[in-house]
């Protein structure tokens, strides 16, 4: 998911003009980084560094923004919402130039940032940008701006077995050890069990074995085939579409490797001749 | 550019029969090599299997595979990989399944 579910993201910066205090590829870098909401099916992705441009591979925005005093500010002022039009460039000012069918095929959501908030440079009277950008497809191990998930990450269930009745008048300190809901007292008996459908919610901190009261009477361990993953999208998919996506390039992988064993197979047929060299 | 190797060749060292092997699969990391390598362990015929992908900076990996009664090691590596694409629709299935079903837990983010 990190490294290789597509996403769009710019990757082409053409400046006519940056007059403002951040020199231009530490502000192509920054435009690059913008989040998009560019659904990456909708884009075919382009081969090789010759591959040309098209409608179909590639999305143009337009970056034009110049600085200037606003005519009645009041005197005095510090602040740079009072004294000045355009003194933040931000992410907001990304304007789509439709080309092609582009106007037909992204109708539903128009491409722009996912975030309109977002700043990439601070502008003062007579400073302008004026850029054009070209957003592509790629993935996240040529560059982490092409990632579609701020996280991504696994782990496995933890698995809490009490070997020995816990004492009553102790229930609630074992209790406290773990994750709120990850241990059920009853109420009548004290008796003290593990909620089954909460224990993924345990932080396995391993409170419990620091107090020697509870040292023989608790196992702690992983089930060992139940995966739980933490997922968080950047914006371009929504979070549930991303794991059939990763599985998709999973089975795309798979797919090529056996093509290519298949053909090995073929062409080898008994003698090894592959083995030369 | 320069011309883009094959997507698998046979190392050297393999045996005649290819019941002993090592593949070298090209642009490939541990996301295929680690799951190839469960998925091959999993076969009783094979005797040995690991991977190893041997410097960082090239983009490939090697799979070794050894195999009792002299079978061949590439119907092994072609069965593996069908396995694997089963488990992946498997997956994928029961996925959008309790998607279907509604069956996940709702949380918005605090703002």
């Amino acid at each position: 998911m990190i490294a290789e579910v597509p996403t769009v993201a710019i990757e082409h910066v053409y400046a006519w003009d940056n007059t403002s205090v951040i020199v231009d590829e530490v502000l192509a870098h920054r435009i690059g980084l913008v989040p998009l909401n560019v659904n990456p099916s909708l884009v075919e992705s382009r081969e090789g560094p010759d591959a040309q441009p098209t409608d179909r591979n590639t999305i143009v925005f337009k970056l034009d923004v110049i600085c200037e005093r606003k005519p009645n500010a009041p005197k005095g002022s510090t602040n740079p919402d009072e004294l000045y039009i355009n003194h933040e460039l931000l992410s907001s000012h990304l304007t789509w130039e439709p080309a092609g069918e582009q106007t037909e095929v992204f109708a539903g959501r128009p491409p722009g940032p996912i975030n309109p908030n977002i700043v990439l440079a601070k502008l003062r009277p007579g400073q302008a940008v004026n850029m054009e950008l070209h957003a592509v497809k790629g993935v996240g191990k040529d560059h982490a701006k092409f990632s579609p998930v701020a996280t991504a990450s696994y782990r496995l269930l933890p698995h809490i077995i009490i070997k020995k009745p816990i004492p009553p008048n102790l229930a609630e300190n074992f209790q406290k050890c773990f994750s709120p809901g990850v241990i059920k007292i009853d109420p009548r008996t004290k008796e003290v069990s593990v909620d089954e459908h909460n224990v993924r919610k345990d932080s396995v901190s391993r409170e419990v074995l620091r107090h020697p009261e509870f040292a023989d009477s608790v196992e702690l361990s992983r089930v060992r085939d139940f995966f739980l993953f933490n997922v968080e999208s950047e914006g371009p998919y929504e979070p549930e579409r991303l794991l059939p996506e990763a599985v998709k390039v999973m089975r795309e992988k798979i797919a090529t490797i056996k093509q290519a064993a298949l053909a090995l197979r073929g062409a080898g047929d008994g003698d090894v001749s592959m083995a030369d060299g | 550019m320069a011309e883009v190797p094959p997507k698998i060749k046979v190392l050297h060292g393999a045996s005649p029969d290819l019941s002993a092997a090592t593949y070298q699969i090209y642009d490939e990391s541990h996301t295929i090599g680690n799951s190839l390598r469960w998925m091959l362990m999993k076969n009783p015929k094979v005797e040995f299997c690991g991977y190893s992908n041997p410097h960082p900076s090239e983009n490939v990996i090697n799979v070794r595979i050894q195999m009792y009664d002299n079978l061949s090691s590439l119907d092994a590596l072609i069965k593996a990989l069908d396995d694997l694409d089963n488990l992946c629709n498997t997956v994928e299935d029961a996925y959008l399944e309790s998607l279907r079903e509604e069956k996940f837990e709702r949380w918005d983010e605090k703002r």
